[in-house]
């Protein structure tokens, strides 16, 4: 047996050097796009408004997030008279907590050969990947509501009730529009659904889920902005009715970590829908069963390239369209994309049966 | 210690304290949550059985009474806050012991 | 290994479950409901039972507690709203009445002999097996599931509407009544 005397059960592998290594790597990944996300939106929101944007520290103004980072550490930590002062520390670690681990779900690129064994480039394997992230998902909405409720603030009140009602709403929409990709895939394994859209039709039109699911790729992308609270559904904190919304009261690193919350959310995101519906790290014309180092990094490279350009667009519409109201959010939500999406589970299957 | 007798002790001792917060509360929200505690007890029991008794199958009815429970329980729960969220509009009260306008 | 988490999740789920209970504030009740939902999903999954751990985590903590997040919220509600407790003697006696209960069970459970663990067959418990076990042999309780949900759905818009007959006043920026039902 060679693993002391306990029963070697199914999945119940040694630990290894390099599945740590994904770990770790994974976690760095994260905590080091967000500040990267921070940057390239103030960039390119200052390219849209034709101002210059940040670009005095360091490069291009590569290092203003570090710089602004130090300034939100210095600055004092309010925690205002008559917030209940438990719920309101708790909340910024809730909204951070799910954020940071929904990344654990994708797989970033191809399996890696290495010491004589695959490794995948995936923390948490198996086929339950999927919900996982819907649950992750659903989970994030407690930071805002405890936040905006522990605050006792009328403001952060209303922005966190509308937050739970619309991660509620949009999280069904985007439920029904996976249901339809797994259909397509005839399976719920990430790896299986990447490894169903590899290969090409006519020699260069790349079998993607965007293309054989068009409808539901569009449910979930609206679904996606709704569910991580960005423009044009940011109804939990606009700051034209809201103040701030959820995190009106909160100051300092409590906070940034809101902050970093939204964006480690917009990344899992981005990542979620290019492994669903963009092919994940595959890519056309690419050499089947080939489980060399440089191949797998080349393919995390596309990974990164798919999911760097949605982030492009996800930015780009935050600082393009204006804001819902909250009852055409509703409306959107339970009244167009719930009924397409259930329109779309029935036409994947008549399709399927043809 | 993971035995199914540790499961069922568990699984009891959940649904007992559902029961006493469904008696013993007059908030009507916190005596839904007890109801939530309470299935959520038979869910326990439930899997446990699936685990240790799981005959030929590979997924045992236990697992998908567990999936039919959660549906019940969301559903009991859209309506159960639907109403109060009726009642409280209406006599700005959450208290159990008011809700008698249907008795005489 | 197996031992000790199922140890730390039963300890969880217990503590969270007397919290929920015992909370005055229905908001820490909320989150030590959530804590126990959590709990209760670990020891799903350490009961070879991933996908139902998942679905406990979304359905539960990820709807069902939201929901309630949301109407905790919805009617702000004051510590005067909520009425008093019952007083402690009758507390005291619910208290016995579940320990007797508990009691009973557990005197039931422990007459029996039980197998002991075992390892799973491959694929023990996992979506497709859930999913095939379903629409194989359930097919008619699904079914009567999905009228349930429908009715249910139909049911919470018609409670928590404002006016049945009347229009529904044009809803301003800041106005969340329609969203009650869901």
């Amino acid at each position: 047996m060679g693993r002391g005397n306990r029963p070697v059960v199914k999945g119940d592998k040694a630990i290894r050097f390099w599945d740590i290594a994904v770990v770790i790597g994974v976690f760095a990944v994260v905590m080091q796009i967000v500040p990267l996300l921070v940057w390239a939106e103030r960039r390119i929101s200052a390219l849209i408004q034709d101002r210059v944007g940040p670009n005095r520290v360091g490069p291009f103004g590569l290092f203003q997030p570090l710089a602004d980072a130090i300034k939100l550490l210095f600055k004092e930590d309010v925690i205002p008279d008559g917030a209940d002062r438990f719920l309101f520390v708790l909340a910024p670690a809730l909204a951070f907590f799910p954020a940071a681990m929904t990344a654990t779900v994708i797989p970033f690129g191809a399996p890696m050969l290495i010491g004589g064994e695959m490794l995948q480039l995936q923390v948490c394997r198996g086929n339950v990947g999927m919900m996982l992230f819907m649950a992750l998902t659903g989970l994030s909405v407690y930071g805002i509501a405890f936040g905006g409720w522990a605050s006792n603030n009328k403001y952060a009140m209303l922005g966190s009730l509308r937050a739970s009602a619309q991660v509620l709403s949009y999280e069904i929409a985007m439920g029904i529009a996976l249901v339809s990709v797994f259909m397509t895939s005839q399976s719920v394994d990430l790896n299986t659904i990447v490894a169903d859209q590899t290969g090409t039709w006519m020699g260069f039109v790349p079998k993607w889920n965007v293309l054989k699911q068009p409808l539901a790729f569009v449910i979930f992308f609206i679904a996606a902005f709704a569910e991580t609270n960005r423009l044009p559904f940011d109804l939990a904190e606009c700051e034209a009715e809201l103040v701030g919304g959820y995190h009106t009261e909160y100051s300092s690193m409590k906070f940034s970590l809101f902050f970093l919350a939204e964006y480690a959310a917009m990344f899992s995101s981005c990542c979620m829908i290019t492994t669903l519906f963009l092919g994940g790290w595959s890519f056309p014309g690419m050499p089947a069963g080939e489980t060399g180092k440089l191949f797998s990094l080349l393919t995390v490279a596309v990974f990164f390239t798919k999911v760097a350009v949605l982030l492009f667009f996800f930015i780009v519409v935050r600082w393009t369209l204006p804001r819902f109201r909250f009852d055409q959010l509703m409306h959107l939500g339970w009244k167009t994309l719930i009924p397409l999406g259930l329109a779309n589970i029935a036409a994947t299957g008549v399709a399927a049966q043809l | 210690m993971l035995t199914l007798h540790n499961c069922l002790l568990l699984s009891a001792l959940l649904f007992a304290t559902g029961v006493f917060g469904v008696i013993a509360r007059r908030n009507v929200l916190i005596v839904l949550m007890s109801i939530e505690l309470m299935l959520n007890g038979v869910n326990v029991a439930f899997v446990s059985f699936a685990k240790f008794y799981p005959g030929s199958s590979l997924a045992p009815a236990g697992h998908v009474f567990v999936l039919l429970t959660m549906a019940v329980a969301a559903a009991e729960a859209a309506v159960g806050l639907a109403i109060v969220i009726a009642w409280f509009r209406n006599r700005k009260t959450t208290d159990t012991d008011d809700m008698r306008s249907l008795r005489w | 290994m197996r031992d000790a988490f199922f140890v730390m999740f039963s300890f969880l789920a217990i503590l969270g479950g007397f919290l929920t209970v015992s909370r005055r504030s229905p908001m820490y009740s909320a989150l030590s409901l959530m804590i126990f939902f959590g709990a209760v999903s670990g020891v799903m999954m350490i009961l070879s039972a991933p996908f139902l751990a998942l679905m406990q985590l979304m359905v539960y903590a990820g709807a069902i507690l939201v929901l309630f997040l949301f109407v905790i919220m919805l009617l702000a509600l004051r510590e005067e709203d909520s009425g008093g407790e019952r007083p402690w003697p009758l507390q005291l006696l619910a208290g016995i009445g579940c320990a007797v209960l508990f009691g009973l069970i557990a005197a039931a459970v422990l007459r029996r002999e039980f197998v002991a663990w075992q390892p799973d067959k491959p694929g023990f418990g996992s979506p497709e097996e859930v999913g095939r076990t379903m629409f194989a042999d359930f097919v008619l309780p699904f079914e009567v599931v999905s009228v349930l949900i429908l009715a249910a759905t139909m049911g919470a818009v018609v409670l928590a509407k404002k006016h049945l007959d009347k229009p529904e006043p044009p809803a301003q920026g800041g106005s969340t009544g329609t969203g009650g039902g869901h």
